[in-house]
């Protein structure tokens, strides 16, 4: 009874260093962000990054199809090592239904969200004097989805979307307005 | 720094830094698991720090196999902690935080190739060399060479002590020198100044510790560890947690040679004498590096455990099951540091 008592101490006392140390990584992984105003942050709305020193022009559609809600669930934004911009906008079906990054970068890519898992067709179409690359087939989840992928006074605009292709033209088309 | 960015977000990129953060967290939680449980046993500390090096070779590739989408930007933002925004942090506004974290990784590489692995490669080489020469037969050379009285204190000495009676070799040498080699024939070695040096009861202690280093080479934890140390050859943290874990196998022979002979002070006894000769080197202006005072401070550690009174079995019971809590702790908790 003794010796499970102690362990039982034991266990509590792990319990408070081991909360410690979360603390401790906690405000580690706050610094960079709160010291380097350059790297990669959450805003809270798109306003705030289109404010935000040292970004050039963010593209944001003003035509979005119905469902989607409005304000964006998630804004990024980097200025260093590269200009980046990732903005997420949820629907009522499927979650992050719309996501626009846009990049300085072309190898730049936010994660599995806007990565295509099965490629099942890739045109390329003019859309208002660019070059756009239309591509279609399997996200995240084996989902159907389109990805739109362009070039815009040095930034690699790309969106994506769990729908067919003709909606996410029609949202390009107002970005280019 | 794009390069860098992109770097740090590849496999490779992230299995290289998240392995150091994973050894430096587990790290600390190994030190927090022994003072919650207030561990003081050297066998349960060395099984703690075999797991710091353990977890983070194969930590990621598993973490990565659960959740595909962990080094994506939107995990990060969620993480607990997100290296590549401390790596790529500039100080100064020039200075990027993942220069000092290469040039730390360089230095532990450098260390790693001069102070382990080329002292091994040296040390095989050395050993084939012998055998191939085909002499081999020190005790021979010795005996002829040597008073009988040094038999005879080795005879004394090995009496009733478990273990097989290895072969022990007696170098001449007024220096105090006892160290073990394992093998197909395992044999202490011991030096003349040391036999002169100690009493019976001390050189007891002193070679019943050999022994149990060469009893323990049975069971190799330490040669199995090295491996995987090798495989985190750029880890500082495995580095450092591999020394711990080597001045822990120490302390466990104490105990095995205490629980052969004993008797605690002669052992503590002949491990100041070690120290006194080390010390006396010293006063002589013999160069001392780092690695000397640190070997003088692990002395210094056992001779104090070794008097303290009760310590050796203080603890049979305390921090049981503590291993399955601090790894469990640790594996949650890294998965969630990218």
């Amino acid at each position: 009874m003794n010796r499970k008592l102690e362990w039982l101490k034991g266990l509590l006392r792990f319990t408070a260093l081991s909360a410690g140390l979360l603390m401790l990584v906690s405000v580690l992984h706050w610094i960079p962000a709160a010291v380097d105003k350059e790297g990669l942050k959450p805003f809270a709305t798109v306003e705030q990054l289109k404010g935000e020193a040292g970004f050039g022009r963010v593209l944001i559609p003003s035509y979005f199809p119905e469902g989607i809600k409005w304000p964006p669930r998630l804004v990024l934004g980097q200025v260093r090592p590269f200009m980046a911009a990732v903005i997420e906008l949820d629907s009522k079906e499927v979650e992050r239904f719309l996501v626009i990054s846009e990049s300085s970068s072309p190898d730049f890519e936010p994660g599995n969200a806007s990565r295509f898992f099965s490629l099942r067709q890739s045109v390329n179409i003019e859309l208002k004097g660019r070059n756009v690359l239309v591509e279609t087939g399997l996200c995240k989840d084996a989902s159907s989805c389109s990805r739109l992928s362009w070039d815009e006074e040095g930034l690699h605009v790309r969106i994506l979307m769990h729908s067919p292709s003709l909606e996410l033209i029609r949202i390009a088309e107002s970005m280019l307005n | 720094m794009e390069k860098i960015y992109f770097f740090l977000n590849s496999y490779l990129g992230m299995y290289l830094t998240q392995s150091v953060f994973h050894s430096a967290v587990a790290a600390v939680l190994a030190d927090c698991t022994i003072i919650a449980w207030g561990i003081t046993s050297p066998a349960r500390r060395q099984a703690l720090r075999i797991w710091v090096i353990l977890i983070p070779i194969a930590a990621f590739p598993v973490y990565q196999i659960l959740d595909p989408e962990r080094g994506d930007i939107y995990f990060r933002q969620d993480a607990l902690m997100d290296t590549s925004g401390w790596l790529l942090m500039k100080l100064w506004g020039h200075l990027p935080v993942i220069v000092f974290f290469f040039i730390v990784l360089a230095l532990t590489v450098f260390i790693f190739l001069f102070q382990e692995l080329l002292p091994i490669i040296r040390h095989t080489a050395e050993a084939t060399g012998g055998k191939e020469e085909g002499g081999g037969d020190d005790k021979g050379q010795d005996e002829g060479e040597l008073p009988d009285r040094y038999d005879t204190s080795i005879i004394k000495a090995l009496e009733g002590i478990p273990g097989g009676n290895p072969q022990v070799v007696v170098i001449d040498d007024e220096d105090l020198v006892v160290f073990s080699s394992t093998g197909r024939v395992p044999a202490v070695y011991v030096s003349t100044g040391l036999i002169d040096e100690l009493d019976g009861e001390q050189l007891r202690g002193a070679i019943a510790h050999e022994i149990a280093h060469i009893r323990r080479t049975r069971r190799p934890v330490l040669t199995f560890l090295f491996v995987f140390r090798v495989l985190m050859f750029f880890n500082p943290v495995a580095l450092f947690e591999f020394r711990r874990a080597v001045q822990d196998e120490e302390e466990i022979c104490d105990d095995e040679a205490v629980r052969s002979t004993g008797d605690p002070i002669a052992l503590s006894s002949a491990l100041e004498k070690f120290l006194e000769s080390h010390e006396t080197g010293e006063e002589q202006g013999n160069v001392r590096g780092i690695e000397d005072y640190s070997h003088d401070m692990l002395l210094r550690k056992r001779i104090s455990r070794l008097t303290a009174e009760g310590t050796l079995n203080a603890d049979k019971e305390a921090g049981r099951f503590s291993l399955p809590v601090f790894i469990l702790f640790t594996l949650a908790m890294n998965f969630f540091i990218v």
